[in-house]
């Protein structure tokens, strides 16, 4: 019984903070997000569990997704705090070329660049792609060529 | 085409709510601002709302008010030109739902009866004395605690 009321005030919690953050907690998952959401998790686990205080997974949840909330409210004011925090975008293949040292430093092959291309615009080889840019969440963005 | 348009004509009646949706999120932002200002100063344990200190038969004694479950928790009695031998008791009640972990210094013996466990320590001048608690589950506690003969009843709250 305690462990079905605990699950369900911990789901109401979790569903009802996250609306309060709003839409953008989720959708981009930059460093901090996936942090969060790694911590959140472990404690949701505890409290789910009966191995700790509902008071205190509420607390760090709270705590946490507070602090994203935060960092992003920075984030959008101070360009230079989002650097900071999630980084910046990269040009990793310019008009076909693939920018080697670039792609090196980041842990990124050929294969990764062309299976977004197959996956995001339907391209076929890297001689139609004007620019691919490895984004702040990790993802990689594919901008064909005859497209401004 | 058209039914693309009726869509989007859908989602634009729906900014009444989204702008609804924005005020009860600020208001929420509100009370979590609320809830962890209360956490940090203390109302949920750990924080100097929740630090109490009491004084009994001349000794000083520090507990947390708030406790919460499965969350340990020190209580320290504070001996000042104490006796040889100290006795704390503690009531039956109040120690089946908050377990003692540990205590520091050991007692030199245990003693029971009906409703009290008496703790006898070796005392003498100044020290301290630690219970490591652990409280079993949540809801209002009543510790009655007795130093060298003198009682007096502490409340505190376990949350959940």
């Amino acid at each position: 019984m305690e462990l079905i009321l605990r699950a369900f005030f911990i789901y109401l919690f979790i569903l009802l903070i996250f609306r309060m953050a709003g839409k953008r907690t989720l959708s981009q998952l930059t460093t901090f997000d996936f942090i969060l959401l790694l911590v959140v998790g472990e404690a949701t686990q505890q409290a789910l569990l009966n191995d700790g205080s509902i008071t205190e997974a509420l607390l760090l949840i709270g705590t946490l997704v507070t602090l994203d909330v935060i960092f992003a409210f920075f984030s959008e004011r101070w360009p230079l705090f989002d650097k900071i925090a999630n980084g910046v975008p990269l040009i990793i293949l310019k008009n076909g070329n693939p920018l080697i040292e670039r792609m090196e430093k980041e842990n990124i092959e050929m294969g990764d660049i062309l299976e977004a291309a197959r996956k995001k615009q339907g391209l076929e080889s890297i001689e139609q792609i004007k620019y691919a840019v490895l984004e702040k969440d990790g993802k990689i963005s594919i901008i064909p060529k005859g497209k401004e | 085409m058209e039914k693309e348009k009726l869509n989007i004509h859908l989602i634009e009646d729906e900014l009444d709510f989204v702008h609804k949706e924005r005020k009860v999120q600020r208001y929420a932002a509100v009370v979590m601002f609320l809830f962890l200002a209360a956490g940090l100063l203390g109302f949920f344990g750990g924080g100097v709302v929740s630090k109490t200190r009491i004084s009994l038969n001349g000794f000083e004694v520090e507990y947390q008010q708030y406790l919460r479950e499965s969350t340990s928790s020190e209580f320290f009695v504070y001996l000042e030109k104490a006796a040889d031998t100290t006795v704390i008791s503690f009531n039956k009640k109040y120690l089946e739902k908050i377990k003692i972990n540990e205590i520091v210094p050991q007692p030199v013996s245990t003693k029971t009866n009906d409703n009290r466990i008496f703790y006898t320590f070796n005392t003498g001048g100044e020290g301290v004395i630690i219970f490591y608690l652990m409280p079993l589950n949540g809801g209002s506690r009543e510790l009655v605690l007795g130093i060298g003969g003198e009682i007096k009843q502490i409340k505190q709250f376990v949350y959940y």
